[in-house]
């Protein structure tokens, strides 16, 4: 019966396939802990070795690196690698040295540069972060733009080799076409760039707002909002028209941005802030609460709207703001969930004043 | 007289870094890696460090806690603490200070530069 | 025709509906094994970079709040808590809510913490059971405790899930240990997709024999008990082969309670945890799954093979048994809740292949399983299946199960290799040859009566276990 023979074979078949895969665990695990053992066994003097050598004014890598078993090197690379993005100064340059030394050159990494392979120019880039190899640089520019991940990764080679064209080249890098949200790698790239050079960032917010999608634009809003030392409040005032957009989260962020620049006069005067404590999304008027309290000495909109505030978040910071600006006495005839609210808030307050 | 610095730190490489470090400079190093054994011997000790160099992110209590229990303890509340750490968000150096750090540095650092604030952090003899 | 005839007619037509649905429910299993495979092998080649900044230092990590629901732990609870406080995290807090314990776990957690009462109730109503207080540790400004009246494991995640402030929430066990990194882990999708990404769950693994001082996994051993092993075993199927291959297929169904990061805001728009159901976590996800189809809206639910947590699970059969039944009427509750996505193309992949997946092979397989082992031998016995067609097909179901689980076996070795030992490999081996024999017969006599506990209705926790939720985490 041709059933039978068919099931017969499979057995056979799928029985070699099932002993195949049982051999290969086990030769796998007995190869990766002899690996890992011996790089544990020669990793304590390996460090003590690297220490003392970057304490010195020619460490000399390259004898070193030379006399190297394969644990060793092995053990010197991943220290390396963990070393390099936690130090700055003289120590760093040595160890850029160590990794040059180690083999990462600017050769090497161009070529994984050229590749198409996601994650080896994805790995690539992130050693050039932590390198000095202008003409790899060069190269990333040239051949790293093909999706957001790999363009994310370019910016931030910029912005780590102190690259002049982080500030123009990097934004565009990150922004794009304005269509697709940064990832928080992203955001922190286009924060570190902006602080420095907030500009070009703002000339082509001023012009191309309108045309982002709106995750996008919640994002430079955002990191607008951290950028406070390095901004202009006067090249902010196209975040003005933001406050009327009809997505509730982009006039959120519109609004908080704004408040990190409320120091300014002008910019404080163009805010309708009482028409904001109204608004129709409770996201909104948590913010505007916040930023009301923060720019205004008579807090009677304050209190009355809390009265009614149906959103329980806005109602608590709402009251937050009360506290903290000096109020702190309960409005007589208030409804119970402000009560409540009310309580709350005053024993936080106690708490981290005792804490104090 | 040789001055000794406790360092607690969990990563092992910036620990045997540091070490090295401090003992060329001519410290005396004792290191832990983890909060609570750090506190421990500090409440346990006669002999007191001069400076205590303290993580944040450690396991077994964290570097805060244990800044806040040397800030709360009387024996060791005027030792000198520097904070070492990753967490260089505004809120988090703002809780450095508020907890008692005498200074607050966050990485990447520069190792020079450490060996720096912590000579000029010891009064001088 | 006689009686007999009609008997024998019966028997063969089961034998080959059994090796119909064998092979649909392998072939099931197949496809979602070699994706994995295939995914696993993506996310090695991409664990070898790391994005260069400083993650610790960085504005944007959205906050996390822990929510550890807590019913008689007290044994566990400091150090549990100790751990939680621990984790390599820039913006976190840690809500432990104490579900109306009768042991001192409240007393224990003042103690060691130095709560203090906040002199008021929460700024809102909170949806679960009355909440008598809310602690605050003065020693580390990330410890809140609420204490609250017992209302099961759902009502108590709720509490936290509806006082904290934070964007996302991490639902974890009380009794369970989480490696310091894991949290930072768990919670990549979310920094890489921020904008799309809604839940993520980590891995949950095998603690019992692992050695555990403080709140830290300090030596990693595999059981020797059997049932035990068997379980690893099990975990490891389902959790570096199952969800990774479900995951790459938009088929995240389950987020194991003992492990999972939520968008907080997104839960609360759903409602919540119900406390009405058997087996919340499942439930949740569905629930979410459906609402976002729903609102038509893109999104990513994601498995990450990395992050770990350590917990306990049965070594007795009883507790085991108990445990797998309320599994099992569980995902029949669910799938009843929301039968309506069923096979229904609006719900895209949710509808067309993940719950009917989880139906057709998760729910009833192991039960249309457990019919074969009466029937088929019994149509062999009385001669109307071939000798040889029995024999083979035994062996071939034998074979195709050590298959799958020797290929996790090799997953975890070339991947993420917690078990380093390779003499714990081995046994992990053997433990995946033996499970076949006696403990998969017996699984399938649990879960059938699971399936008629669900039948009769029993689908309250039952006045015992409501309290206990020490069998909760899992595949």
């Amino acid at each position: 019966m041709e059933a039978i023979t068919l099931v017969v074979w499979a057995t056979i078949g799928l029985g070699s396939v099932v002993l195949l895969v049982g051999t290969a665990t086990l030769v796998v695990s007995v190869r990766k802990q002899r690996k890992a053992h011996h790089v544990e066994v020669v990793k304590p003097v390996i460090t003590a070795e690297l220490a003392s050598r970057l304490d010195e004014d020619d460490p000399s890598w390259n004898d070193w690196v030379e006399e190297l078993s394969p644990p060793e090197w092995s053990a010197v690379r991943e220290t390396g690698k963990r070393l390099l993005p936690q130090i700055h100064g003289g120590e760093r340059t040595k160890l850029q040295q160590l990794v040059y030394a180690l083999g990462f050159t600017p050769e090497r990494l161009r070529n994984d540069l050229e590749s198409d392979n996601l994650y080896l120019t994805l790995r690539a880039l992130s050693w050039l972060a932590l390198l000095e190899y202008p003409s790899a640089v060069d190269t990333a520019l040239r051949t790293c733009t093909w999706n957001q991940s790999v363009r994310t990764a370019t910016a931030r080679v910029l912005f780590e080799n102190d690259d002049p064209r982080a500030k123009r080249t990097g934004v565009d890098l990150l922004l794009w076409e304005g269509r697709e949200p940064l990832s928080i790698f992203g955001l922190d790239t286009l924060y570190r760039i902006v602080i420095r050079k907030p500009e070009y960032l703002l000339s082509i917010a001023n012009e191309k707002h309108g045309e982002w999608e709106d995750a996008v634009l919640i994002q430079v809003l955002t990191v607008l909002q951290h950028c406070q030392s390095g901004v202009s409040p006067s090249s902010l005032t196209w975040i003005l028209f933001c406050l009327d957009h009809e997505s509730p989260e982009v006039r959120a962020a519109a609004l908080s941005t704004l408040a990190e620049y409320g120091w300014n006069q002008q910019l404080r005067d163009a805010v309708e802030i009482e028409d904001l404590l109204t608004d129709p999304s409770p996201k909104v008027r948590r913010i505007a609460y916040d930023v009301y309290g923060r720019w205004n000495t008579n807090l009677e909109r304050v209190v009355t709207a809390v009265q009614d505030e149906p959103d329980d978040l806005a109602r608590l910071v709402g009251v937050r703001v009360l506290h903290t600006q000096g109020r702190q006495k309960r409005p007589a005839n208030s409804p119970e969930a402000l009560e409540r609210t009310w309580r709350w808030v005053e024993a936080e307050h106690t708490a981290v004043l005792e804490d104090a | 007289m040789t001055r000794s610095i406790v360092i607690a730190e969990d990563d092992e490489d910036i620990q045997q870094l540091l070490t090295f470090k401090l003992q060329a400079n001519g410290f005396d190093v004792t290191t832990f890696e983890d909060g609570r054994a750090c506190i421990d011997h500090l409440q346990e000790t006669d002999e007191l460090p001069d400076l205590v160099v303290l993580d944040v992110m450690m396991p077994r209590m964290d570097g805060f806690q244990v800044l806040e229990r040397i800030r709360d303890e009387d024996t060791l509340a005027d030792l000198p603490v520097l904070m070492l750490t990753a967490r260089s968000r505004e809120d988090d150096v703002v809780e450095g200070f508020e907890r008692g750090a005498t200074d607050y540095v966050t990485k990447p650092f520069s190792p020079n530069e450490v060996v720096a604030r912590i000579k000029r952090m010891l009064p001088s003899t | 025709m006689t009686a007999i005839d009609l008997l024998a007619g019966f028997l063969f037509g089961f034998s080959v509906f059994v090796v119909a649905y064998f092979v649909v429910a392998n072939t099931a299993y197949l496809v979602i094994h070699l994706t994995a495979l295939v995914e696993l092998r993506r996310l090695i080649n991409k664990r070898t970079f790391e994005s260069t900044y400083q993650r610790f230092g960085s504005p944007f990590l959205p906050g996390i709040a822990i929510v550890v629901p807590a019913y008689n732990e007290a044994p566990v609870i400091v150090s549990s808590v100790q751990s939680f406080l621990d984790l390599q995290y820039p913006d976190y807090e840690v809500i432990v809510v104490n579900d109306g314990s009768s042991d001192d776990t409240l007393d224990r957690l003042v103690d060691a913490f130095d709560l203090e009462a906040v002199p008021a109730s929460p700024p809102r109503e909170l949806p679960c059971e009355t909440v008598r207080d809310v602690y605050r540790s003065t020693e580390n400004r990330k410890l809140t405790v609420i204490d609250k009246e017992n209302g099961g494991k759902a009502d108590a995640l709720n509490a936290g899930v509806y006082l904290t402030e934070k964007q996302l929430f991490c639902a974890v066990d009380a009794d369970s240990v989480i490696e310091r990194d894991a949290l930072l882990s768990v919670a990549k999708p979310f920094l890489e997709y921020p904008e799309r990404t809604v839940a993520t769950g980590g891995v949950v693994r095998v603690a019992n024999s692992c050695s555990i001082t403080e709140g830290i996994v300090e030596e990693i051993r595999l059981s020797r008990n059997p049932l035990v092993g068997f379980q690893t075993m099990e975990y490891l199927r389902a959790f570096l082969s199952g969800r990774i291959g479900l995951s790459s297929l938009k088929s995240l169904m389950i987020i194991s309670g003992a492990f999972g990061l939520f968008d907080t805001r997104l839960v609360r728009e759903v409602g919540g945890y119900r406390s009405d159901t058997i087996t919340e976590d499942m439930e949740l996800v569905v629930r979410m799954h459906r609402y976002l189809n729903e609102c038509d809206q893109e999104y990513r639910l994601e498995f990450v093979p990395e992050p770990v947590i350590w917990t306990e699970v049965p070594e007795d059969r009883t507790a085991l048994s108990r445990q797998r039944r309320r599994w099992h009427r569980g995902l029949f509750q669910t799938l009843t809740m929301h039968r309506k996505m069923i096979g229904n193309p609006n719900y895209g992949v949710t509808g067309m292949f993940a719950l009917p997946f989880f139906m057709g092979v998760e729910g009833f397989g192991p039960l249309v399983e457990g019919l074969g082992y009466v029937i088929v031998p019994l149509a062999f016995v009385l001669g109307i299946v071939d000798t040889w067609f029995f024999i083979s097909f035994l062996l071939l179901a034998i074979l195709l199960s050590m298959f799958l689980s020797w290929l996790s076996v090799l997953s975890e070795v070339a991947s993420y290799r917690r078990y380093e030992r390779p003499q714990d490999v081995a046994l992990l081996l053997g433990y995946g040859i033996l499970e076949n024999i006696l403990y998969r017969q017996w699984k399938t006599i649990i879960l059938w009566r699971g399936f008629v506990e669900f039948l009769r209705g029993v689908d309250s926790w039952g006045a015992m276990e409501r309290k206990g939720f020490d069998d909760e985490n899992g595949p």
